[in-house]
C-alpha cells in the first residue's frame, strides 16, 4: 500500500503587538479569549469542549465554517513558562482522518512597552504541500485577530 | 534566575534495513525489544516504567550514565498506523528537575523490495540550554545501529 508523502517543516511567525508579555500571555491562557482571537481565519469560528491550560493538560476544540466546526483540535501542553513562553502539541482531525500534527512554541520578549511574539510551527502533514500551507496560514489569521483582541481591553496604566 | 532560551531542530535521519516493514515496526511497539536496542550504550543503563503503545496512550522511560544524571522521558503517541508510520510526542527531564527537551517524532517505515527504509524524523526544542541536538543526533545515531544488531540477530532462519 503506498501511504501519501509525509511533509515536515518549521513554519516562524513574529509579530509585535502594543500590550505587555503578561496581558498577551493571558490571551494565549485563557480559552474564552482564545474562542474570540484563536479561529485559524476571519471567517471560521472556534469553540473549545475540553480547556485546561497546564503542563500535561489537554484542549479539544472544534473549528470551521460557523455552524460547520468540521475540524477537531487536541492540544497538549508540554512547557509552560508564565509570561515567557508555551510549547504544545496539535492534532488536526477531519472525523477520524488526523490530517496533521504540530510542535508549536511561543515565545515572549518583552521590547520596550510592547512585545514581539515569536511562533515556531515544527510540523508535520500527511496527504500534501496544502496542509502546511494551511496551518502557516491558520496561525496567522489568528495572531492578526490577537491584536484585536489586545486592543479590546482598557490598556494597562 | 533562569535564562530562557529555546532552540529549535529537525534531526533527520535514514536505515535500510534487511526485514521487512512490520518487522521494523514491531521493533519500535515492544517493550523488551525497545530496551534492548534503545540504550544508548556502554556505560549507560536504561528502564521503562510504563509501555502504552496506542493512540492516545503514555510511556515513560528513563536513561542515563551509570552513576551520573536520570533523564526521564515521558512520551505519547499521537498517531499509529501499523507497519507504516508512528508520530509520538516526547518531554525529557533532568532528575526530574529540569525540562530539556520537548519534540516530536515521526517514524516512517517504507517498504523497498524485500527490505525496509525507515526514516526518523525528530522535531525538536532544546530549553535553556540544557541539551542541544548534537547529543540527540549522536543518541538516535548509535540507537539506530543497534536496531540493526537487533533486526539481524532476530531475523527468521
Amino acid at each position: 500500500m503506498t501511504m501519501p508523502p509525509t511533509n515536515h517543516d518549521t513554519i516562524v511567525l513574529q509579530r509585535t503587538y502594543d500590550a505587555t508579555a503578561a496581558r498577551v500571555f493571558e490571551a494565549f491562557a485563557s480559552p474564552q479569549a482564545r474562542m474570540r482571537w484563536g479561529a485559524p481565519s476571519p471567517s471560521a469560528d472556534i469553540v473549545y469542549d475540553k480547556a485546561d491550560f497546564r503542563v500535561g493538560g489537554v484542549d479539544l476544540s472544534r473549528c470551521g465554517p460557523p455552524g460547520h466546526l468540521v475540524y477537531s483540535v487536541e492540544t497538549r501542553y508540554l512547557d509552560i513558562v508564565p509570561q515567557q513562553r508555551i510549547i504544545s502539541t496539535e492534532v488536526v482531525s477531519e472525523g477520524t482522518n488526523r490530517l496533521c500534527f504540530a510542535l508549536i512554541t511561543v515565545e515572549f520578549f518583552p521590547a520596550g512597552r510592547d512585545t514581539r511574539l515569536i511562533l515556531t510551527d515544527q510540523v508535520a502533514a500527511f496527504g500534501g504541500r496544502s496542509l502546511i500551507e494551511g496551518h502557516r496560514a491558520g496561525h496567522a489569521a489568528a495572531l492578526e485577530n490577537l491584536t484585536a483582541e489586545l486592543r479590546r481591553l482598557p490598556a494597562d496604566a | 534566575m533562569t535564562h530562557r532560551s529555546v532552540e529549535h531542530s529537525t534531526i533527520v535521519l535514514e536505515r535500510t534495513y534487511d526485514a521487512s516493514p512490520a518487522r521494523v515496526f514491531a521493533a519500535w511497539s515492544d517493550k523488551e525489544a525497545l530496551l534492548r536496542w534503545g540504550n544508548p550504550g556502554e556505560g549507560w543503563v536504561t528502564g521503562m516504567d510504563r509501555f502504552d503503545f496506542r493512540i492516545g496512550g503514555a510511556s515513560s522511560s528513563w536513561f542515563g550514565p551509570k552513576d551520573g544524571d536520570r533523564f526521564i522521558s515521558e512520551t505519547h503517541y499521537l498517531d499509529i498506523v501499523p507497519g507504516e508510520r508512528i508520530v509520538s510526542a516526547g518531554a525529557m527531564t533532568r532528575n526530574g528537575d529540569f525540562r530539556a527537551f520537548v519534540g516530536m517524532l515521526t517514524v516512517e517505515f517504507h517498504a523497498v523490495g524485500r527490505r525496509c527504509r525507515m526514516v526518523m524524523t525528530e522535531q525538536g526544542a532544546f530549553l535553556d540550554g540544557h541539551d542541544i541536538p548534537a547529543n540527540h543526533e549522536a543518541g538516535w545515531n548509535k540507537m539506530l545501529d543497534n536496531l540493526g544488531e537487533e533486526l539481524s540477530s532476530r531475523a527468521a532462519a
